[in-house]
């Protein structure tokens, strides 16, 4: 896998992580405090539930109270009040000799209390410290709360506890002493505005509890939709994202395959190139060898050979062998494996190149002139260099050819500014046509027809100098052709 | 074999011969040759001096290369025809130049490297032509 695209896919990854624990942590926040949220509301629904079966036993015992108690008859489960014994008209009989008691506020609350139970089991009880009836004694709870509302001077506390393995709330309000309570309890110092005591109710938690882990489980079950439906989404984005980093890199594959391809056609044009010049270079050696033999076999032949004049044949023959192995060293330089940079002056890499291409130029009449101030060397692929030098001279070679320029010339220029080292050719050619000059750079871009050209000379040249160069190469017409400039970075 | 070959230079040697070849050793090792065959052999380094020497003095051969500066050797050859419609004209090239062409302009043409046996055939057309 390409490092970018790895480095790519690495990075989504990780987003991909942190966005799923970031959501995660979100909802399981989210969820925690809708279940904080329904457990208080338990805890407020039953201390509500508490304090009505509080207030409903108030009006009631306020209600009797209204009426300074009420008459009913005397039963077991109704005996007359013995703490209101000092009452003179505690036990009545009517005119029809039926018989009633008298039950005060306090009396007919703890029978409701006793016998009825509330809603969810709700029950209360009345108490005191300060007692009348002793079955009223508070108990452990209730004398905690009692001392509370005393010091406190509140009136009201609850508490969740747990008895037996159930929970309930105990819930108590302290009962403030009014007139009608002094009915019974003046003889033991009540006075109005006092808190002798008060009422304690319990109600189990069972119902609430039950009703919490039923929200508690629709609110998970909706959580834990809600959660799966964001994943896949997260986990369906991430999948097509990586799809499309995985769909990018087969492009960018794609891509440098396809501009390997081109290199290497490049690279076949140019040792096709290459072939002729050397072929061409070749032939004239080879016939001057040729003919030095044919001198000698004509001496042979005409009977007049001798010895200084062979010696000067043979001598003549190994000093065009010498050039024939100089072409092949500059052949094989050419086609040196490129694979190492070297630190080289652009200069000589111009020269290397003139090496090879100069005795095309000169056959054609073409001067070249060289203008080099160039002294910094720059670490760059220097064959690949020279095949743009090649691409460029070669093709100001074939124009000033087809425009049958007179006194044609190519004038290289290697300088260098601060951060560059600048080559430009120049020639004389005529220059580019202008709507044509804009795509001289395209890949298969070509005025030469299909036999002659690749359209790949220059969109090499470029790819070359952008890429591995990491310079720039521009074309623009001058007064009487063209100048291509090509710029190096120092570092 | 032998005899041939005294005999050709016998037939040819009083003929004027003109040379152009613009590579100095090529130039060097075929006019040796030449001088083997012909008494009188001039020979310039480009098409423009060969046609300039060609109007000061009669010719009866030319040999030429054709890739040369300054004037190449098919130009050179088609103004020596106009000067003179009877010259007999050879040319020795190395370039890819296209065969009809030098055919045009020519009567005989050989691809570098020349052997021997080439120029012993241009020999022989030479005494074919001026019915030597």
């Amino acid at each position: 896998m390409q490092e970018l695209f790895y480095i790519k896919l690495q990075e989504l990854n990780q987003y991909y992580i942190k966005i799923i624990i970031l959501v995660s942590a979100i909802i399981l926040m989210l969820l925690s405090w809708s279940i904080y949220n329904e457990y208080e509301h338990k805890k407020i629904s039953a201390l509500e539930h508490a304090k009505n079966t509080f207030e409903k036993d108030m009006m009631f015992r306020e209600w009797v109270a209204s009426h300074g108690g009420v008459y009913v008859p005397p039963t077991d489960r109704t005996p007359p009040n013995p703490y209101l014994s000092h009452i003179p008209n505690r036990d009545l009989i009517t005119t029809t000799g039926k018989k009633l008691t008298l039950m005060n506020p306090a009396y007919t609350l703890k029978q409701l209390m006793t016998e009825y139970k509330g809603m969810y089991g709700a029950k209360g009880r009345i108490t005191s410290l300060n007692l009348l009836n002793p079955k009223n004694k508070a108990n452990e709870w209730e004398v905690k709360a009692l001392q509370i509302f005393e010091k406190k001077k509140q009136l009201e506390f609850h508490e969740f506890l747990k008895k037996d393995n159930k929970e309930y709330i105990y819930y108590m309000h302290a009962l403030v002493t009014e007139e009608s309570c002094l009915k019974c309890h003046l003889h033991q110092g009540y006075k109005v505005g006092d808190i002798r005591g008060g009422v304690s109710i319990v109600i189990p938690m069972e119902k609430y509890n039950r009703d919490f882990y039923n929200t508690i489980k629709d609110i998970f079950l909706i959580y834990i939709v809600v959660y799966l439906i964001v994943v896949f989404g997260i986990r369906y984005t991430h999948k097509i994202l990586k799809l499309s980093i995985l769909e990018q890199e087969k492009l960018y594959v794609e891509n440098q395959k396809k501009e390997e391809i081109m290199l290497a056609q490049s690279r076949n044009a140019a040792m096709g190139e290459m072939i002729s010049m050397i072929a061409h270079q070749w032939r004239q050696p080879i016939s001057v060898i040729a003919m030095w033999a044919n001198n000698i076999t004509a001496d042979v032949d005409m009977e007049t050979l001798n010895k200084e004049d062979c010696k000067k044949y043979a001598d003549n023959i190994v000093a065009q062998t010498k050039h024939l192995s100089q072409t092949i060293d500059d052949f094989r330089n050419f086609f040196r494996p490129d694979k190492s940079k070297e630190t080289i002056l652009i200069k000589d890499v111009m020269e290397d190149c003139l090496s090879v291409i100069e005795k095309s130029l000169q056959n054609n009449n073409i001067l070249i002139e060289r203008n080099y101030e160039n002294f910094i060397e720059v670490n760059i692929y220097s064959r690949e260099l020279m095949q743009v030098f090649i691409n460029i001279i070669k093709n100001a070679k074939e124009a000033l050819i087809d425009n049958k320029i007179k006194n044609a010339k190519i004038t290289i220029k290697i300088y260098e500014d601060d951060y560059s080292v600048i080559s430009e050719i120049r020639d004389n050619a005529l220059g580019i046509k202008p709507e044509v000059i804009g795509k001289i750079f395209d890949p298969y871009f070509t005025t030469k027809g299909v036999k002659s050209g690749t359209g790949l000379g220059l969109y090499m040249s470029k790819t070359i100098v952008e890429k591995h160069l990491n310079g720039t190469i521009e074309v623009k017409n001058i007064d009487d052709g063209v100048s291509f400039v090509i710029t190096i970075p120092k570092k | 074999m032998n005899q041939e070959i005294k005999e050709l230079k016998e037939k040819v040697k009083d003929l004027h011969i003109l040379y152009s070849e613009d590579e100095e050793e090529m130039r060097i090792g075929t006019e040796l040759f030449l001088n083997k065959f012909f008494t009188s052999v001039d020979s310039a380094c480009d098409g423009q001096e060969g046609l300039d020497k060609f109007k000061e003095k009669e010719y009866q051969v030319v040999f030429t290369d054709i890739m040369m500066p300054n004037m190449d050797g098919l130009k050179m050859l088609k103004n020596i025809k106009e000067i003179n419609e009877n010259i007999f004209t050879v040319t020795l090239t190395a370039s890819e130049v296209r065969e009809d062409k030098i055919i045009e302009s020519s009567n005989l043409y050989f691809r570098k490297p020349i052997t021997y046996e080439n120029m012993i055939t241009i020999m022989r057309e030479i005494v074919n032509k001026f019915h030597l």
